[in-house]
């Protein structure tokens, strides 16, 4: 059968060449987009290093100064520092709110703004990295581990004489190598101050759709509180988990608000909005260059896929049509309904078998060329091998579905009929 | 002769409906998707209200220092910056300020709790100039609001019939977070279409919070908070002015002192600044060219093969026609030219069908669809959407845009199979049936 299918596509030659040519072009560029596709699933999938199931953050705004109940204060005055740690006590007298965190205005996931500084290790290696002024309870609040299975208590309490970095930090840093008990610094002077790095988190993602990213975290103390001032003060983050008991919900967050509106306010700041964490998640990832990216490129794979079948349709429905008389022929000296069918279904798969071999000849090309992404992981055997099977089976797939009606219309011939053509 | 061969393939349509149908919705899916691209890219680009005046316009965003200590800062551009290379150039009729504190604030309705969220920008007088927004009532703010820094603003339209009832609020008061401002005109509605210049409420750039005549960036006089968006006056040799504005902010990056800066190669032309997201990054407009254009002609090249493929097996039912008529003396160039012709009836269909499915794709999709080519997401404003006015999508400038990509895929698509029709041994054409 297999032979003689070869030798079919052999005679049909110059009517071939158009579906040859098709498939070969969608082949490559299905592959490539198949690749990138995949590379993009793998990084949703895996884990962003911290939860924010049952976290609402809270937003606080200032009074402007033009405003008539402004309050003022004396240049350097504790006393703004104290009204916002004030707002942070009350928060925690909530029943329901088990941890409260504050921490600086980049320090937290799901947005665009962020710190990066350059870190040091020992005058020579240097990796950039972001960097998150928490206070110790940040890793409570979004459940970050230790990467060798600590709980957030651990790391909070380590974050107290010193460092804790992400573990993609210490592997950029010194790879194979570990970073616990090492001091980093900021520069590379030799005399500058260094700082223990007291644990290790899992590896952390700022925008979830990206790659962890180094991050040291850093302490954010009350003398930093009193140093800053109110519109500094302002910009700081604030998110609290929930206690174990009471479910979160976009619903909680807004009665939450209204509830607390009067008692969260002190001094110039006042209560701007609660919000459930996930849904700022949500929206975030929503909106992104990624997300958006994806959906044009179903559409376009969409596209290209469409076009195949056309393409296979358009071919197989005039190549029926046009050797009515050797099917009735086949018929009359005995094949089955089900072996015509086979015949032309096969015939479509195998040509898209023939058409593999140069396309990935060039695909192959291309991952030598350096043009695939080694962001997320290096161009492997393994990971050539997946993508040009699932190119194939989609392609297959598509191809089968096109030759199905083809197929079905040859196979109902009535013998007599189709030989009459003959 | 063309009515003739119109009349057969419209038979031929009619014989073959699965295969014209396959056909037509080839045609068509690949006319829809250049054409989204084509209209997202008008919209962007073309004049459109309020920005009527893109095409005699230069924009400038950013620009970046280099300090003497090695390091770069880059952001907008100052005030005295605009006005010192822009303003005094000839041939410009006017240079409108945006700051880029744009975004959203809270507007306290009369006697109602619940505030409504609304986009904001600070812009100058002249930028009701060079933006030709329709003034329902009222008028624009004034000099004289813009130098002592009065609050006044301009409202939309559909802001103005929220809150007041009516479009006649000239006079009237609103309350933007907490704070009283005189409205002084009501606009009809921008779309989000037109993101440089969609606002609800605009304010004389004075007003903003922190707000210093002559202010910079960290003292570094070049960089500040604003866009400048450069009107040339009409009969203005546009690539002229943007050369010597180049030169003159290249000049006047030399003259800061210690510190240098350099705009970039701005102003652009303004399908130019579309591309341009990162104040420290020329973009490269070539490379960008040749990407889209890569991607138009793989919308155009991947159906085009499997169209020719069902061309091609159409010729091969019909080629003891061609047969007979070359045996009867036609000569190659009259079949070539009929095949084709007929074809283009076939793609005509494609491209009626392509381009109303494009505003279908483009209308389902147009919470993302306009982000296409950008480096940098911005989130819809809440309770914002994106309004489409028939005008954008239905002009003669798009309908050309449809009938060449159908012209050019007809080609595309039946060249070929034209050519192999109609050289074909005649014994053989005959013969075929």
């Amino acid at each position: 059968m297999f032979k003689h299918i070869l030798k079919l596509i052999k005679a049909q030659g110059k009517s071939n060449a158009w579906v040859f040519m098709e498939l070969l072009i969608v082949f490559i560029l299905l592959w490539w987009s198949i690749d990138a596709t995949l590379m993009q699933g793998i990084t949703a999938l895996q884990p962003e290093g911290f939860s924010v199931d049952n976290v609402c953050k809270v937003t606080l705004a200032v009074r402007p100064r033009t405003s008539a109940s402004y309050v003022n204060y004396q240049e350097g005055s504790e006393e703004v520092g104290k009204n916002y740690l004030r707002i942070i006590e009350r928060l925690k007298m909530h029943p329901d709110v088990g941890t409260v965190a504050f921490f600086g205005p980049h320090s937290a996931p799901f947005n665009y703004s962020s710190n990066s500084r350059t870190c040091w290790n020992d005058t020579v290696s240097a990796v950039n990295s972001l960097r998150y002024t928490v206070t110790p309870d940040y890793f409570r609040v979004f459940d970050i581990h230790a990467v060798d299975g600590g709980s957030p208590d651990l790391l909070a309490d380590a974050l107290a004489d010193g460092w804790v970095v992400s573990r993609t930090l210490e592997e950029k840093l010194v790879d194979g190598a570990h970073l616990q008990g090492k001091r980093l610094a900021w520069d590379n002077k030799g005399d500058s101050t260094t700082y223990r790095v007291n644990g290790i988190t899992v590896p952390i993602k700022k925008q979830g759709f990206d790659q962890p990213r180094p991050v040291v975290f850093t302490l954010l103390t009350e003398k930093d509180l009193y140093e800053a001032d109110e519109r500094e003060l302002g910009q700081m983050q604030i998110a609290f988990r929930l206690r174990s008991g009471v479910t979160g919900s976009s619903d909680y967050a807004a009665s939450f608000k209204t509830e607390m509106k009067q008692s969260l306010a002190a001094g110039n700041f006042w209560l701007a909005d609660v919000q459930y964490y996930p849904d700022i998640r949500g929206k975030f990832l929503d909106n992104t260059m990624q997300v958006n990216g994806q959906r044009l490129n179903i559409a376009v794979n969409a596209f290209l896929l469409v076009n195949v079948f056309l393409a296979v349709i358009g071919t197989f429905w005039f190549r029926v049509n046009r050797r009515k008389g050797e099917l009735g022929l086949r018929m009359a000296v005995g094949s089955s309904r089900r072996t015509i069918r086979q015949l032309v279904v096969g015939e479509g798969l195998l040509i898209l078998t023939i058409v593999s071999i140069p396309a990935l000849l060039l695909c192959l090309n291309m991952a030598y060329a350096d043009m695939l992404s080694t962001v997320v992981m290096k161009v492997t055997f393994g990971r050539l091998l997946v993508v040009s099977l699932l190119t194939w089976g989609i392609l297959a797939g598509i191809i089968f579905l096109a030759t199905w009606y083809p197929s079905r219309k040859a196979s109902r011939l009535e013998p007599a009929e189709a030989l009459h053509y003959e | 002769m063309l009515k003739i061969y119109l009349k057969q393939a419209w038979n031929l349509i009619r014989q073959e409906r699965l295969f014209s149908l396959i056909y037509v919705v080839g045609t068509g899916l690949s006319v829809s998707m250049v054409m989204v691209l084509s209209i997202v890219f008008y919209m962007k680009i073309a004049n459109i209200y309020p920005e009527t005046n893109r095409d005699r316009m230069l924009v400038a965003k950013s620009g970046m220092i280099k300090h003497k200590n090695g390091s770069q800062s880059s952001s907008s551009l100052s005030e005295s910056m605009i006005n010192t290379c822009f303003g005094s150039l000839k041939g410009v009729e006017a240079v409108a300020l945006i700051s880029r504190h744009d975004g959203e604030c809270m507007v306290q309705p009369d006697g109602d709790p619940v505030q409504l969220p609304v986009t904001v920008k600070y812009v100058n007088t002249v930028f009701w100039k060079v933006f030709e927004f329709r003034f329902l009532n009222g008028k624009p703010f004034t000099d004289a609001d813009q130098q002592s820094a009065i609050r006044t603003a301009v409202i939309a339209e559909s802001l103005a019939r929220r809150l007041f009832g009516t479009t006649d609020a000239a006079g009237k008061f609103i309350s933007v977070d907490f704070r009283q401002y005189r409205v002084c005109g009501v606009v009809k509605d921008a779309s989000l279409v037109t993101e440089k210049t969609y606002a609800l409420v605009w304010f004389p750039y004075t007003v903003a919070d922190g707000y210093k005549p002559n202010g910079s960036w960290y003292d570094t006089q070049a960089l500040g908070d604003y866009h400048a968006y450069i009107l040339a006056s009409k009969g203005t040799d546009l690539k002229a002015l943007k050369k010597e504005a180049e030169e003159k902010a290249e000049r006047y990056g030399k003259m800061l002192g210690e510190e240098t800066f350099t705009a970039l190669g701005q102003p652009d032309y303004y399908w130019q600044s579309c591309f341009r997201y990162w104040s420290n990054e020329r973009p490269d407009y070539v490379l960008l060219s040749l990407q889209y254009g890569l991607i138009i002609l793989i919308f155009l090249l991947v159906p085009s093969v499997s169209l020719s493929g069902m061309t091609d097996s159409r010729m091969e039912r019909r080629l003891s026609e061609m047969g007979v008529r070359r045996a009867f003396g036609a000569p190659v160039g009259t079949l070539m030219t009929q095949i084709i012709s007929e074809n283009f009836l076939f793609t005509a269909l494609g491209g009626v069908f392509g381009l109303i499915f494009s505003y279908l794709l483009i209308y389902l999709t147009r919470d993302w669809i306009l982000q296409i080519g950008a480096s940098f997401v911005n989130a819809l404003p809440e309770g914002a959407d994106v309004v489409f006015s028939p005008g954008m999508l239905m002009n003669y400038q798009v309908f050309g845009i449809a009938l060449l990509v159908c012209f050019v895929l007809n080609l595309l698509s039946a060249l070929v199979p034209a050519w192999r029709a109609s050289h074909r041994q005649i014994i053989d054409s005959l013969n075929a049936k």
